[in-house]
């Protein structure tokens, strides 16, 4: 849209010699908001060090020191070792791994869900909407906390049991919105005469309304990964998530449930924690500033 | 509007069916049940099998979600499995008070602060004070509640130690007022503070929509004092979706709480969902589920009911 118009403005004022690109409009708002570009920064960070986490952490995962367990920081480790004497700064980029991976998989499926579902309720309405509102009003019935534990305490904690449970309890707001978008969309000019020309529904719904409704689906779905790395931390403190020994951030908040540790070695619960503000923090600078660049109404000057 | 009403009602009744049908078969298709975790030695199989009988656990699973619905229409939601047998109606009742004494306390603490910070925050936007204020907001908006919660039992009870660790009352001591105070104190101030930063996000863009609008422009060119402007036409303006808030945040604020009572073993409906998701409590489980899934239902009724009242354009017919 926001190029249609700058084409005509090029026109109506006889300036042709440059014409930018979507994207490169979109990069130019983003590059200017410094937040934004910050989270970024945090996350490539976040993502490299998990991915390259065997290479980067000093220790393996497994190793226990029984020379030195229950160690406060040092040079030989960073944030000490907790009471099995593993380094606690290696656990802590392997839990990166563990979580920012559950957050996109978990972020994934609920994703996949609410697009599909939300895109068959905006597109057909009629009897099929109603069916699938009715279904997103019993989703979103019961506090996303309560029913995510009693899902899990069912088909029993784990990794991928987690994953699985985030993203199915978790579509329903993604599918309200893209059942918004393409209510809007339906009935506008160019949907019609994609119609008249008698494209198919798959056509003019993945090549004509699914493009057009990226931008606030690609803002919910990065604000989404955040909020899930969230519940998966919530989950795992509370045990009903990532089971140890698999270290996740939300897991090794767990140690503080001993009184000793909590009191006397914040070392070893405040790192994880701190983790996950730092990585959902960036997230949702990141988002702000794509819902900023990607809406058409805000100026590039 | 009455109409409206009872159309809603008569709505909501299908979708709590459908969740009660959906929760009841998916905790009890589950493979183990409350006693697969008491496995005794001294328990032999024929006491066993006599407990399944007890508990109901033997009839089909169609006949057991009749049961429990014909009940559960009368207000009688079982007897908890675990909790020494108690009628989950009476356990219900004992932690509601509790629940609703610790939220009511977060949501006074949020409101009244949040409401006049986002105001400020808008009509200073883009000042040091507006960007200081927004970056906190995005900090309590990533901040999980737990790890806040931790946090400032951390700080405030040990550190500096001048609140208890946890707990509603301190053990031996006459029930007093002033000592429940005193254990809500944190919870409350931790909750609140959490909820601090959806609210001032929401004032503050509540208040920059209204600003922009065209009535304001025409209050000021007809020569009416700034002050008259802000506080008189867009303050009463702004708060119209703030209002409606407080019905969506009824459930919000409940559900939230779930993990904040946790950690500060405060004896509310949130310990006591954990309690029973953990020892697969089946009957408190559902009625759990069934209260939230109710209050978020009236929540949302409320939120509606609430714009209409405050919003004349708005009507419901």
């Amino acid at each position: 849209m926001t190029q249609n118009n700058e084409v005509q403005e090029s026109l109506i004022h006889g300036t042709t010699d440059k014409i930018e690109s979507l994207w490169l409009i979109v990069w130019k708002r983003f590059k200017k908001n410094k937040l934004a570009v910050f989270g970024a920064i945090i996350l490539v960070i976040l993502s490299l060090s998990a991915i390259f986490a065997p290479l980067i952490a000093p220790y393996s995962l497994e190793e226990m020191d029984f020379m030195s367990m229950d160690q406060g920081p040092s040079k030989a480790h960073w944030l000490g070792t907790d009471s099995l004497g593993r380094d606690i700064f290696s656990r802590l980029l392997f839990a990166g791994r563990i979580s920012l991976t559950v957050g996109l998989v978990a972020e994934g499926i609920s994703l996949a869900i609410g697009v599909i579902l939300g895109a068959i309720s905006g597109f057909y309405g009629g009897k099929v909407d109603t069916l699938i509102m009715r279904l997103v009003d019993i989703f979103s019935c019961i506090p996303f906390l309560l029913l995510a534990i009693t899902v899990v305490a069912v088909v029993g904690p784990s990794i991928y049991n987690l994953m699985v449970v985030i993203g199915i309890i978790g579509w329903t707001g993604t599918a309200r919105l893209v059942r918004g978008e393409f209510l809007k969309l339906r009935n506008m000019e160019f949907i019609e005469g994609a119609k008249a020309l008698g494209a198919s529904d798959a056509r003019l719904i993945f090549l004509h309304m699914l493009p057009n409704s990226f931008a606030p689906i690609l803002v919910t779905a990065t604000l989404g990964v955040g909020s899930t790395i969230m519940f998966e931390a919530a989950l795992s403190y509370l045990g009903l998530g990532v089971q140890p020994p698999t270290p996740s951030w939300g897991n090794m908040i767990q140690s503080a449930n001993d009184i000793i540790i909590f009191q006397d070695k914040p070392y070893m619960w405040l790192p994880p924690g701190i983790a996950i503000l730092l990585a959902v923090l960036s997230i949702n600078f990141l988002g702000d500033g794509l819902r900023d660049a990607l809406d058409p109404r805000m100026q590039v000057n | 509007m009455r109409t409206y009403l009872i159309k809603r009602i008569l709505q909501g009744i299908p979708v709590l069916f459908a969740l009660s049908l959906i929760i009841f078969f998916v905790i009890n298709l589950a493979p183990g049940d409350p006693l697969a975790g008491m496995m005794d030695p001294h328990i032999t199989s024929e006491d066993l099998a006599r407990r399944r009988e007890q508990l109901g656990l033997n009839e089909s699973i169609i006949v057991r979600y009749f049961n429990w619905l014909k009940n559960a229409l009368r207000g009688d939601f079982g007897r908890s499995m675990k909790v020494g047998r108690r009628p989950v109606a009476e356990l219900l009742q004992e932690r509601l008070p509790n629940s609703i004494i610790l939220n009511v306390a977060a949501m006074l603490i949020s409101w009244l602060l949040a409401v006049p910070i986002g105001i400020f925050s808008a009509l200073k936007q883009y000042s040091l004070a507006d960007h200081t204020i927004t970056f906190f907001i995005f900090i309590g908006l990533s901040l999980p509640s737990f790890f806040f919660a931790l946090l400032a039992i951390y700080i405030f009870s040990f550190k500096i130690p001048i609140f208890p660790i946890g707990g509603m009352r301190t053990p031996g001591a006459p029930f007093s007022i002033l000592d429940i105070l005193y254990h809500m104190a944190l919870p409350a101030i931790a909750m609140g503070f959490l909820g601090i930063a959806s609210m001032t996000r929401f004032t503050r863009s509540s208040m920059l929509e209204v600003v922009k609008q065209d009535y304001i422009r025409t209050a000021r060119s007809k020569g009416l004092t700034e002050k008259v402007v802000i506080y008189k036409h867009a303050l009463r303006n702004a708060l119209i979706p703030i209002v409606t808030i407080f019905g969506l945040s009824i459930p919000g604020i409940f559900g939230g709480s779930i993990i904040i009572e946790q950690i500060f073993t405060w004896p509310g409906m949130g310990t006591l969902s954990v309690k029973a998701v953990f020892s697969r409590d089946y009957p408190v489980i559902m009625a759990v589920n069934m209260f939230y899934a109710l209050i978020t239902y009236l929540g949302n009724l409320i939120a509606d009911v609430l714009y209409a009242v405050v919003d004349p354009r708005i009507r419901y017919d």
